[in-house]
Parts: structure tokens; sequence; C-alpha cells
């Protein structure tokens, strides 16, 4: 079911805790609101489960007015983060519970049990309390009691974030695939970038109660609509440089590279660390000593104090390139992969967006 | 504790400390034990001895020749049957109308956001410090006036209201300990409001419930002051009442007949506690005034 929400706005006293936040989501889309902590985040997701009045704006339910509805009369399901599921049930009834408060008669509600059940693995979990099951089975249940329902919007809160980072990998993938099936709208909230990166078919980033962007996962890593969502999005963050534009080129503290168009106003220069590469030679942009060297496997990340610059950077390596502290090394930018930054942190030119390369013809 | 384990305590610095600790705990719970228990042994020893025995010096600590004799005379002496199940009636109903009362008063004031929560609950732990014996005297005017005074609804009444604050300033503290989000859950999956009070958050409550009631009826059923003032016909006495009929009665006290009566009085609670311990100490251990 399509969700409408238009100049929603929700204060707690004082606080603005969502301010004028707009988007339309499609039927069926998988949309991540992703944010750091206090950015407004649940607090949306509460107004669309009608859990939260909104102070001002409008919700609409496939264009239908729900801003004032409440929560069952809006048909969705919410997952919360700490499951909230009724201890003294067992799994099978905490999964019933609120359908039995509905006229579906009992013969229908344990085969929809049952079904759900089967579909997220714990149908021999069924008789047990959620004191006896494991955190992920709990997650599972919790997810359970929100299928059975049949809801147009799934809402779920940082449904992950209770489980060990294993477990969190492999519920990630479970709930994409629970989507493919049940193809029904969802909006995930997390403050995991890499969840809301994986998951999505577009992220909506959130900062002090204000949308920021939503766009598919790609364009808001490639084009990050201001300065904050280029340093949120991507790890290890973007790199942020002071930097002047004049006469076609980008000076900084410590080099000048050839300035794109349009973006003569531009104060801060955005790189991420896998546009920088080192190299023990002299022919790169600028010299470089290594700070501190972070071995991770697959690929690794340096520290660098560039001469010159007060701002230390970041670089990301390949897996095989080792350093050690103290070594000089010459740092070349990727200029075709730049960002440019007004004084009020709005993007004026980012690269292009990564595109799928056409299949090579046999 | 084997002795190598308790020698390496000892060495090890840190669970030396904590061997200190448990001694010390044990220590006290001896002590404690002891407080509780020797009263009631003599309650019990005396009740089995005759009343040549009782005036002995030194004492017997275990009666001689033990008697059910001061039972036996001491149910004679007044309608204790009655008088048992008057205790049950009074204890009981308190018990109920209290909990019927505070249980959605404190539900509400734990864990619903609404206009002066904060003072309405202020006002309840206000309850809390007033003495009962001020309120004796303006209390039995009143309840006169009302036709409340010498029954037991009086009673009732009246022990339900010294206990309301005390039961809202427990069951809050438990309420606000349950886990968030559970009603929120019931909501939205559309389970109506009285049934997720019902089904959800009494059963999640069931410890800090059965925690009040103990100390409800343990408290009304050994209560003297108000039940000695509130009843006066003879029927409606409670046992703790009736019990004061052994004292002057006849000038003397009869302590074996009143050592029994008092025995048998007690025996309801240590068994009611006996059932109840686990949801009591769960209770207990649910606490967390804040």
């Amino acid at each position: 079911m399509k969700l409408e929400i238009e100049n929603l706005r929700k204060e707690f006293g004082d606080l603005v805790a969502v301010d004028d936040v707009s988007m339309t989501i499609e039927d069926g889309e998988f949309v991540t609101f992703v944010g750091p902590s206090g950015c407004g985040k649940t607090t949306t997701l509460r107004c669309v489960a009608g859990l939260e009045t909104p102070t001002s704006g409008a919700l609409r339910i496939g264009g239908e007015d729900m801003t004032y509805a409440s929560p069952e009369e809006r048909g969705t399901a919410f997952v919360f983060q700490d499951y909230a599921l009724y201890p003294h049930m067992t799994a099978r009834k905490n999964m019933s519970f609120a359908l039995e408060s509905t006229s579906m008669d009992s013969e229908e509600i344990s085969q929809r049990v049952e079904e759900t059940a089967e579909m997220l693995g714990i149908r021999e979990h069924l008789d047990q309390t959620p004191g006896e099951l494991s955190g992920g089975q709990q997650q599972r249940v919790a997810l359970g009691r929100s299928i059975v329902r049949d809801p147009k919007i799934f809402l779920l809160d940082e449904p992950l974030s209770n489980l060990d980072a294993k477990l969190r990998v492999q519920m990630r993938a479970e709930l994409q695939q629970l989507h493919r099936e049940i193809e029904s709208t969802t909006i995930y909230v997390t403050h995991d970038q890499e969840e809301a990166m994986t998951m999505s078919d577009r992220i909506a980033i959130l900062n002090d109660g204000s949308l920021q962007q939503i766009a598919p996962p790609e364009v808001a890593y490639s084009q990050p609509a201001n300065e904050f969502v280029a340093g949120f999005i991507g790890s290890p963050s973007m790199n942020f440089v002071e930097c002047t534009v004049a006469d076609g080129s980008v000076t900084t503290g410590a080099f000048s590279v050839d300035a794109p168009g349009g973006a003569e106003t531009a104060t801060t220069l955005g790189i991420r660390p896998e546009n920088l590469s080192l190299g023990h030679g002299t022919d790169g942009h600028v010299d470089a000593e290594v700070a501190v060297f972070e071995q991770v496997g697959s690929f690794n990340i340096v520290y660098l104090e560039i001469d010159g610059l007060n701002e230390e950077v970041v670089a990301q390596v390949s897996g095989e390139q080792q350093f050690d502290p103290g070594d000089r090394v010459s740092v070349t930018v990727d200029t075709d992969r730049m960002h440019l930054f007004a004084d009020d942190g709005e993007t004026l030119h980012n690269p292009p967006v990564f595109t799928k390369q056409p299949a090579a013809a046999e | 504790m084997s002795v190598a384990t308790r020698i390496r305590d000892v060495v090890s610095g840190d669970s030396d400390v904590r061997t200190v600790t448990r001694v010390g705990t044990i220590g006290a719970l001896t002590v404690a034990t002891i407080l509780v228990a020797i009263p009631l042994y003599w309650m019990v020893a005396t009740s089995l001895k005759t009343s040549v025995q009782i005036g002995v010096f030194p004492p017997y600590l275990v009666p001689p020749t033990p008697t059910i004799d001061p039972y036996v005379d001491a149910l004679q002496t007044g309608p204790w049957a009655q008088w048992f199940l008057n205790t049950v009636v009074i204890s009981g109903g308190s018990t109920l109308f209290v909990l019927a009362l505070a249980t959605p008063a404190a539900y509400v004031l734990g864990r619903r956001e609404f206009p002066a929560r904060k003072p309405i609950y202020v006002l309840f732990i206000g309850i809390l410090m007033i003495p009962a014996q001020i309120l004796l005297i303006p209390m039995y005017t009143l309840f006169s006036r009302l036709g409340l005074i010498n029954t037991r609804l009086g009673l009732i009444v009246a022990y339900s209201a010294f206990f309301l604050g005390f039961v809202v300033f427990l069951l809050h503290s438990f309420f606000t300990n349950l886990p968030d989000n559970v009603e929120d859950a019931a909501r939205i999956g559309g389970v109506p409001e009285w049934r997720t009070f019902l089904r959800v958050i009494l059963p999640m409550a069931k410890p800090g419930i059965a925690t009040a009631a103990i100390f409800v009826f343990v408290f009304t059923w050994n209560e003297f002051l108000f039940a000695l003032t509130f009843l006066q016909t003879q029927d409606l006495y409670t046992i703790s009442v009736g019990l004061q009929q052994f004292q002057g009665l006849r000038g003397t006290v009869v302590y074996n007949q009143l050592f029994a009566m008092s025995t048998l009085a007690t025996l309801p609670l240590m068994i009611a506690f006996a059932l109840f311990s686990e949801q009591f100490i769960k209770g207990m251990a649910g606490l967390n005034f804040k």
C-alpha cells in the first residue's frame, strides 16, 4: 500500500523531533530511515503507526487520510527494537493474541500461525515462551506476530540491533527474502548505514528531525545531497578538506587539482577514502606520512598526515598494500570522484552514479 | 565449598572480600532468623504447657509433658470459629478491595501520560505519611454517621483506605519496571485496551500483586487497634480482639490458652506464606523504588 507523508511535524514540548518531513513511499517498496540517534527516525515511524499523533502535517495510506486514525485502522504492523513480546505467553499465543480480538475464526488463526511459523523456521518453538528462546528466535516470533496480521505496511524499528554481528548479517538476508515473498510496503529504521545500504530500495537520511535526502542507496552514496549525507553514508567516512576554487582549479592547503564546472563557491572538498591511492614514488598530488595503519584484511585503512593540511585524511587501500606508521607515501586523488560542498553544506558537485556494466557481447 | 577452593578464595584478595561479605551476610541472616524464631517457638512451647508449668522458674525450654488441653480449654472461652471467619472475611475483603482499586490506579500512574500525573501520585504517597492513630477518632465519628461502625464492611473500608497509598506505591514501581512497548504492540494489533490490561499487563505484574496481597493480608489479619474500636458486638470480633479476653478477664493472663489461640491464628499466615513464598520473593526482587 502506498504511503504518503506530507509536511509531518512532531513536537514534544519544546523539542522538535520531526521537522517538516515529506515523502512518498510506493506500494511494495522497502525504504530505510537512517540517521544518528535522536534524528527523528523512530518518531516518524511511530507517527506512521499511529502511536504518536503528529503536531501538524498529514499521512495517507493507500490514498486515504490516516493522520488521526487509530493504530488498528491503519493496518500497519510494528516490530519493536526490544521485540515487546508478551513474556508470559507462548510463541504461538504471542502470534495469535491480536487476531483473537478480530472476527477471524480460531481455525483460520491457528492455520495462519502455523504457516507463518513454517515460513520463519520457528515451528518447533511455537510452544515455548520468549524466555526460553534465543535472541534470533525471539526476533522471528516478533516478525511472525506482525506477519500473521497481513498488514498493509510493515514498520520495523531497529529490529536487528539486539542481535550479535553474525546473526545480524544472516537476519538481514532473511528479511530481504521475506520482503520479496510478502511484497508489502516496508519502512525499516536503523542507525546502521550498512543495513540501510544493503537492504533498501531507497534510503531516507534524517538528521535533527529533518529529511536530508531520500534516494536509492547507490545515488545516496555517489551523489549525496549535502555534506551531512556525504559524511554519514560510507565507512570509513568521507574526508573533508577546506578548499578554495579559482581559475579552474581546486586548491587546498597542500595541493591543487582541476576544478569541475559550476563549483566556484565551494569551500569544502570531499573525497572518499577509496578514491585516494598511495604509492612509494613522488608522482602523486601530495606527500604524506602514515600515522596509523589498520589491518582489516580484504582492504586496509591508512590514517595520513598530509604535509600542509590540518585535517587528518583516511585512505582505504587494497589488502595487499602494507604500511607501517612513519612511512612516507605519495597520495594520488581520483579527480573523477571528487565532491564539492558550499559553505552551508549543500552539494555543488558530485561524481556520476556507478551503473551496471552492460554484459559483454559474445 | 571444598577446602581447596576456600583456601584459594582467601589467598586471592578479590574473593577475600567476597568471603567477608558472605560471612557477614550469613551472620546477619542467622541473627534475624533467631530473632524471629524465638518468640514463635516460645509461643508454641508455652501453648503446650499446663498452667502450673508456666509459672516455674527457671522456665522449661521444652514442655516436660506436652498437652493440648490449653487448646481445648481456650476454644470453650468464646465463639472462636465465628471470630476466625470474621478475620478471614475482613482480611480477605480488604485485600481484594485494595487490589481492585490500587492495581488500575498504579497502572495508569505508572505507564500512562496524562496531565497532573505526578501530583496525583505524590498525593497517594502522602497518604503513607499519616499515622493510623491520628485517624482513629475522626474516622470513628465519620463511620458512625455512615452507619459503618460495628460492621465488618466498615473495617474493610477503613483498612482499604490505609493500604491504598501503600499498594499504589508498591505496584507503581512494579509497573514502571515492566518492559516498554508491550501495550503499543497490542494496540497496533487492534487489541482492546481492557483486554491488554487483563491478559498482558496483569499476568506480567503477578509477582507484584502477590507481594502487595500478602502485605495487606498479614497486616489486616493482625490488626488490633481499629478492630477493637470499630467492632463492639462479640459476634463480630476478629481473632486479635478475641485474644484480648485472656488478659485480665479473671485478673490474670492465661498464657497457655492465649498462646494456643495465637498459634492457631498464626498458622494460616504461615501456610499462605509457604504457598506463595516464591511469588513473594520474586515480587520483592522485582521492586525498584525510583
